[in-house]
């Protein structure tokens, strides 16, 4: 017997007896040859999707090797991340990509929410995948939030106080809030290790568990049908999630890491100065993601700040858990339905001119 | 209160604003004045105030910086109408010697050895201490973990033997008057013109009485016969130092009302009292200037000031 023929034997062999003990060659031969409508496949909008699940993976990998480096200490982080962004090789790159990998996230996260809403794609039975989704986009947020303070310099201190302060403004429990965040009266020791905790075990861990309900719910509803009358022509047409789907995915991966290898490149990834708790004169800013909400925040002064702060966010996640239980005609071309197209239209205007405005 | 009168006035003096000097990246940075990279160099311009209230301010500093794979050179320009080379020189009456009190010019730049949040976000405010009376200001770190490096340029005891006094801060001990302390150094360094029971100077440089400088090797006994009244002796005997207090290499020349002075160290030198420059990382830094020392006459620049790299 030809030698290729042998090891091709002992791998089917191997691979009988993996089935046969877990089934999971079958489960991902399944997965891998899931049949993907050729509309779908052919729009590059529902690359959105796959994309942010590798950012995901790209955060998850660069994460790792920061920890590795990292000293969670409020003493200690600075020099440490300073240690990794001048010190270690290549270090400037992996916080560079993790850096703006996180931007990435939120981009790619938003703009996939945008298609799927403007495609009606949360209409029944996909309502658990649309909020499905909305958590993972909270998680992406939480993620920023909890990961700028970890360098435990200028910016990342004060937006963390600032954000902590923002929300004991909730009525009644507003400062139960800022307490549980912080760890205690002051940002210190405590939330840093809160935040840490929070940023490399909670969050990923239900960022996980959430994608994978995310994915079995598309796998058992599958895509949406098409709203087009040209996809419409090709809505019986399939192929296989591999190669195709999969290398569609990985290409536009591999562009996206290499655009997030040149920022690395080019502009690296920022380090204020360590924070300073006795600084009088530092202008705290969030991150750009968290701009419009720090320019909302403006037009709400004093115990008007709530509305900005709270009760508005709050009432657009109220609306987006509400979205598939509310709009539950069979209309989904966004041209037929000014309403709901109007309203996203005009709220994501007013984020990007409030973004604009506070840049 | 008039110590509290005094702080304040040095938290506005040490200011708030943020100002960058950019490093440029060239092929060689010699350490030449001239050099045509300096052209297209970035200024930076700082105004200079006195860290006494009712005190007139100093001159405008104007501040240049490059770096190669091996070194970091600053010029640094400034107007001061006199050229003081003789630091409390030593003058001979004709029966005995008289001590003036007169003083030298000179640059300060601190940079904080590691980072160091209190003097990014505050300048050298964060080092500047008040005595309990408020009469007098000192620099000096608060803590033992941290440290700073001080470049001491000085007209009289270092610019003529090319290089800068470099020093650092710590804590002030009980019996210092400052927290200010010098470099290990091997060899080397300015010392006492002095003679054993302290009533003049030991040596006159070999060059004769008209020379501003002794140094080291070239000085020769006094022959008071050989002496005419007002004839004056420069009161330190000079040499580079080997060792860390003379790694900075420095020429400042005196011109028309004006001194320009360029300074050159390794990036790194590798000794525990000096600062590393790790091109891309930026650094804060202060600086001040003396015309003719003393502390009247120590003006510094008000804002935060920040090495950036390009």
């Amino acid at each position: 017997m030809p030698e290729s023929a042998q090891s091709k034997t002992k791998v089917s062999r191997l691979s009988t007896w993996l089935e046969d003990r877990t089934g999971l060659v079958s489960s991902v031969r399944g997965f891998l040859n899931y049949p993907v409508p050729v509309y779908v496949h052919k729009n590059l909008l529902y690359t959105l999707g796959g994309l942010t699940a590798i950012t995901f993976i790209l955060q998850i990998v660069t994460g790792v090797l920061l920890v590795y480096y990292y000293d969670p200490s409020s003493t200690e982080a600075y020099n440490s991340v300073d240690y990794i962004t001048y010190q270690v090789p290549l270090g400037w790159l992996v916080r560079g990509v993790h850096h703006y990998g996180s931007s990435a996230m939120v981009i790619l996260a938003a703009l996939h929410m945008l298609r799927t809403y403007f495609m009606s794609t949360y209409k029944k039975p996909r309502e658990l995948n649309w909020l499905t989704g909305v958590f993972l986009l909270l998680l992406v947020f939480a993620f920023g939030f909890t990961g700028y303070l970890l360098p435990w310099d200028q910016k990342g201190y004060w937006a963390t106080k600032v954000g902590t302060e923002i929300a004991a403004s909730v009525p009644f429990i507003g400062p139960q809030i800022m307490q549980l965040m912080r760890g205690g009266a002051e940002l210190g020791q405590a939330t840093l290790t809160r935040f840490y905790a929070s940023h490399v075990m909670l969050l990923p861990a239900l960022m996980i568990v959430f994608i994978l309900a995310h994915i079995l719910q598309l796998r058992r509803h599958g895509n949406a049908p098409p709203i087009t009358e040209g996809a419409k022509k090709n809505a019986n047409k399939f192929v296989p999630f591999f190669p195709h789907w999969v290398v569609t995915d990985t290409f536009f991966g591999l562009a996206l890491l290499a655009l997030l290898v040149y920022l690395s490149w080019t502009r690296g990834a920022p380090l204020e100065f360590p924070a300073d708790p006795t600084s009088s004169d530092y202008v705290p800013r969030p991150e750009w993601y968290f701009l419009f909400l720090f320019q909302a925040l403006k037009y709400f002064p004093g115990p008007l700040e709530p509305i900005a702060s709270v009760f508005i966010p709050l009432l657009i996640f109220a609306a987006m858990i509400a979205l598939p239980f509310l709009d539950r005609s069979e209309e989904r071309r966004p041209w037929k339905k000014p309403i709901t197209s109007g309203i996203a239209i005009v709220l994501t205007g007013i984020i990007i001119l409030l973004t604009i405005l506070a840049w | 209160m008039k110590k509290i009168v005094l702080l304040m006035f040095l938290l506005i003096v040490f200011g708030q604003a943020q100002n960058t000097l950019t490093v440029v990246s060239v092929d060689e940075a010699t350490l030449d004045a001239s050099a045509a990279f300096w052209t297209d160099a970035p200024k930076l311009e700082q105004a200079t105030k006195s860290v006494f209230p009712d005190t007139p301010g100093g001159p405008v500093i104007t501040l240049q910086a490059a770096y190669d794979d091996e070194f970091i050179v600053f010029r640094a320009e400034w107007e001061d109408a006199t050229e003081t080379l003789l630091k409390e020189a030593w003058t001979w009456d004709g029966s005995a010697w008289t001590q003036s009190e007169e003083d030298e010019d000179r640059l300060m730049i601190t940079f904080p050895i590691g980072n160091n949040a209190a003097f990014a976000s505050k300048g050298c405010g964060a080092a500047c201490h008040v005595s309990e009376d408020g009469t007098s200001a000192w620099m000096a770190a608060d803590s033992e973990d941290l440290i700073y490096d001080n470049w001491h340029w000085k007209s009289a005891r270092t610019n003529a033997v090319g290089y800068v006094d470099d020093q650092w801060w710590g804590v002030k001990g009980d019996d210092e008057e400052t927290g200010r302390k010098n470099d290990a150094k091997d060899s080397g360094g300015y010392a006492d013109n002095l003679t054993e029971d302290g009533s003049g100077p030991a040596f006159m440089s070999s060059e004769g009485t008209s020379a501003n400088f002794i140094f080291k090797g070239k000085e020769i006994p006094i022959d008071t016969a050989a002496l005419k009244v007002g004839d004056r002796i420069p009161r330190f005997v000079i040499e580079r130092p080997v060792g860390s207090r003379g790694d900075v290499e420095a020429i400042g020349t005196w011109q028309d009302g004006k001194w320009v002075l360029v300074m050159r160290r390794p990036l790194t030198t590798g000794y525990d009292d000096d600062v590393e420059f790790i091109p891309n990382k930026p650094l804060p830094f202060g600086m001040s200037v003396l015309d003719n020392g003393g502390d009247a006459n120590h003006k510094v620049t008000a804002d935060k000031l920040v090495l950036d790299w390009k």
